[in-house]
């Protein structure tokens, strides 16, 4: 189901509504059965693959205590990895991994293609094969206790708000939070219903109308578009990307706001970052968050313990460090799809985090407010740049887009309707302005009795009439293809 | 703030918000019923699309235009003229009950010599479109000729729109555009093509369609506010509009600049069209639009000259007949149009003339369509 709809709108309602008056338990099964419908209103006949993810970790998280043995503990979590990380390679990369093989075979001169299979993806695969991954690693590790309520294991793993497109949460995050009954908090309603027609504007107002100009953009024939061109197409992707997706967490932690559970934050004004690990702090957290703790820090040979390190690399090479770090992110670029311009997409990230390193003695003789400042006129472009092989058709077009950006004289023309650049000079003052108000006006505007409402009331009303002349589910999130 | 105080000042924020959208919801509203593209006319034109006994005469793009075929077949002549053009075709400037644009009176003439004559036409329509339409029209009608109004100032749009995408799903079309390295690539861009995008595009092959498909009908019918959304959208983009119009002084005397990529993609479908014209034995009549004379044109005007050399080569080489009416109708037969700037109530129209004007363009057309497509070899 498509937050953007006036089926979720009914749905949301009715979950709403009776999750409210049921006791705790028949509570949780209405939100097993509601999360099932969720995602059954787009394709029943994936529902089993779903639950075959949240019974294998189920089961690995039920036995690990009871291994007696190392080695029988790593076979259990290996068989967690396994079936997860198979059902990923089957749906999503099967046909990838065919594509390349024909075309090495074509190299090395033997003539095969592969069979026409028609493998849909599943929606949603890629976050909750990493959230039940994330779970039995967590058990593995000693953080959580396995959950024995198979009940409340499947809500937590199926839990719709989040289910498609994240947060992606850990075990430890909500388990706990589904396990009490808690009560109808006012504060808890007006903050969700807030975050809810705010993520509502961001996708329908914004985003989806953004896109037909990014859509238009690329289409264009890469030999007639200018520098300019491919920078502003960059930003444009990139505000529709932030928009869209950051939308979708918006909604799916008011939902649950409303529900009277707390999800963690996804997105925290990333184009303010001031570097690359300053804009994977606040971009798709969970995401960042969990590569680090369940990829980065194991392949740097770092012990991750209930303590869920946050640093301590000390014993680790530069070496080992500089391969885990192209590792991570090599992996990073193929989680969002299976194409080679993802994995483009994530050694860009990697060649940044890796000169910013580099950089960073340099750096530190500045004044730290300069270097903060210095640190996101750097950013902003080379984040917004890094969209392009994440938007781009094939590895050649992003090269052909790179070489134009790099391209002294390709900067003399420009190959968009005039309109394309203003609308994005006004997105990149809207985000600065946005950042403005949430981080110094709102902490000026909250005490006071009468401003503060009647500011949230004017905001809340403009929002909630766009949201309503918007609301059409005429394109899915973009998530939704990861 | 105690509890009880806390819970009536939220519930009077949800009022107020509640409110605040209501009140925007009406606001955001054009007065009286208007279609999109009239509002870009402003008041003092109309579109007109007109119609005999047997059915419609002229229609927008090809969603809608079964029907103009259907009632050319009806009226029973051995074949048709269609005419391809933007919003100068069935825009009246200063309109008035019982005006008539130019593509009754042709066809009215025309098929007093046995020949339909049926009009498409787009506002803003490229040539990209007027391509996809040809192709579409000619795989349905036998056509005689084919008449395409060449407008400089469409040669900045690119891309195929809602009244066009669906063509894309005729195989007879998407074989005619495979023909061409344009047309690959017009069919590899628009994979909606399938379901022809529209509103419900997001939820395409799911169980969720069904009922969204229900809900929607459901409110369109019985909730007043929910039916006129697309009027406050409407309202929204046009008041945008005339904001970044009155912000950068943009009226309809601005220069446009060409745009390179679009340019000359518009000129490939020309080319595409003149050759599948050509080979299909259909003559075309290309004419470079009337524009308004005695006012400095909105155009660069090395631009502009080099843009009716680039056509007239193209039409030339592929034997078409290549005209230039940009004089065609004289200053006194054109209009002025509602002003694009906030504040601004009247500005110069430099494409849409009265009704009057439409009557010079019909003469010239059904002279030279009788001549060049009709008569000819």
């Amino acid at each position: 189901m498509i937050f953007n709809s006036v089926t979720f709108v009914l749905f949301f309602g009715l979950c709403f509504a009776l999750y409210w008056t049921l006791p705790r338990r028949p509570r949780l099964w209405m939100l097993l059965a509601a999360s099932l419908t969720f995602y059954g209103f787009w394709r029943v006949e994936f529902l089993p693959v779903m639950l075959l993810s949240a019974a294998t970790d189920y089961g690995v998280g039920l036995r690990l205590p009871r291994a007696r043995t190392q080695r029988g503990r790593a076979l259990l979590l290996l068989t967690s990895l396994t079936v997860n990380l198979g059902l990923l390679a089957y749906f999503k990369y099967l046909y990838f991994f065919a594509e390349n093989v024909s075309l090495l075979a074509g190299w090395l001169g033997v003539n095969w293609s592969p069979p026409a299979w028609e493998i849909v993806l599943p929606l949603g695969i890629s976050f909750y094969t990493f959230q039940t991954i994330s779970y039995s690693v967590d058990v593995y590790r000693g953080v959580v206790e396995p959950e024995r309520d198979p009940i409340l294991f499947a809500t937590y793993v199926t839990f719709f708000p989040q289910l498609v497109a994240g947060p992606v949460l850990r075990a430890g995050e909500v388990i706990h939070q589904l396990k009490v009954r808690p009560k109808l908090d006012l504060e808890d309603l007006a903050v969700g219903v807030r975050r809810v027609i705010q993520g509502l504007f961001l996708k329908v107002a914004l985003a989806d109308n953004i896109a037909p100009m990014v859509d238009s953009g690329f289409a264009t024939p890469l030999h007639l578009l200018s520098a300019i061109d491919v920078w502003t197409l960059a930003f444009m992707f990139g505000f529709q990307i932030y928009f869209d997706f950051s939308a979708y967490s918006h909604i799916a932690i008011g939902c649950a706001r409303m529900l009277g559970l707390r999800f963690p934050e996804n997105f925290d004004h990333p184009y303010l970052a001031h570097s690359p690990k300053d804009f994977w702090k606040r971009w798709h957290i969970s995401l960042s968050s969990w590569i680090r703790d369940y990829l980065y820090l194991p392949l740097t040979g770092t012990k991750v313990g209930r303590m869920q390190s946050q640093g301590g690399l000390g014993d680790v090479t530069q070496q080992r460090r500089t391969a885990a770090l192209f590792a991570t992110w090599a992996i990073m670029g193929l989680w969002h799809g299976a194409n080679w311009t993802f994995v483009v997409w994530g050694l860009y990230h990697a060649v940044w985090v890796y000169a910013h390193r580099l950089s960073k003695p340099s750096l530190a003789a500045l004044p730290a407010g300069g270097r903060k400042a210095l640190g996101w006129l750097v950013s902003l472009p080379i984040a917004m740049l890094g969209w392009i092989p994440f938007r781009a058709g094939s590895v050649s077009d992003v090269v052909t887009m790179f070489a134009t950006v790099v391209d002294p004289g390709a900067y003399a023309a420009l190959g968009l309707r005039e309109t394309t650049y203003l609308v994005a000079a006004l997105l990149m003052a809207g985000v600065c302005l946005a950042w403005l108000v949430n981080t110094r006006v709102l902490g000026w505007l909250r005490p006071r009795p009468v401003l503060w409402p009647v500011s949230v009331t004017l905001t809340m009303g403009v929002l909630l009439a766009l949201d309503f002349i918007y609301l059409r589910p005429i394109a899915q999130f973009i998530y939704f293809q990861f | 703030m105690g509890s009880r105080a806390s819970a009536l000042v939220r519930l009077a924020c949800v009022i107020g918000a509640l409110g605040i959208a209501l009140g925007l919801l009406h606001l955001l509203r054009p007065a009286t019923e208007r279609k999109g593209e009239d509002l870009a006319l402003g008041a003092q034109a109309r579109s007109v699309y007109s119609a005999d006994a047997h059915g419609p005469l002229h229609c927008g793009g090809t969603t809608g235009g079964d029907a103009c075929v259907a009632a050319s077949r009806s009226r029973g002549h051995p074949g048709a003229v269609l005419w391809l053009g933007n919003s100068q075709v069935h825009a009246i400037n200063q309109w008035q009950a019982e005006d008539e644009n130019a593509s009754p009176r042709v066809a009215r003439a025309l098929q007093s010599l046995g020949t339909d004559f049926v009009t498409f036409s787009i506002p803003n329509g490229s040539i990209q479109e007027h391509w996809v339409i040809f192709e579409w029209v000619r795989a349905r009608l036998t056509l005689k000729g084919v008449v395409v109004a060449l407008c400089y100032d469409d040669t900045r749009e690119t891309g195929l729109r809602n009244g066009v995408l669906e063509a894309l799903t005729d195989p007879a079309v998407q074989g005619r555009l495979e023909e061409h390295a344009l047309g690959r690539s017009m069919l590899a861009r628009k994979p909606e093509a399938a379901t022809g995008g529209g509103e419900l595009a997001g939820l395409d092959q799911t169980v969720q369609q069904r009922a969204e498909r229900a809900l929607v009908d459901w409110l369109q019918s019985n909730w007043d506010l929910w039916a006129k959304r697309h009027r406050n959208r409407l309202e929204v983009y046009h008041r945008l509009y005339r904001l970044r119009n009155t912000v950068f002084n943009i009226s309809p005397s601005t220069k446009r600049p060409k745009i390179p990529a679009r340019y000359a993609e518009n000129l490939a479908a020309f080319d595409a069209l003149l050759i599948n014209a050509q080979a299909a034995g259909i003559p075309v009549l290309a004419y470079v639009v009337p524009i308004r004379p005695n006012a400095e044109i909105p155009y660069v005007q090395a631009d502009y000259q080099q843009y009716k050399l680039d056509t007239q080569r193209l039409a030339e080489a592929r034997g078409a007949t290549w005209l230039n009416w940009e004089s065609l109708v004289p200053e006194a037969l054109w209009g002025s149009k509602g002003g694009t700037q906030v504040g601004v109530k009247a500005e110069l129209d430099f494409m849409h003339f009265m009704a009057t004007g439409h009557a010079v363009l019909a003469d010239a057309l059904i002279r030279t369509i009788r001549r060049d497509l009709l008569e000819s070899p």
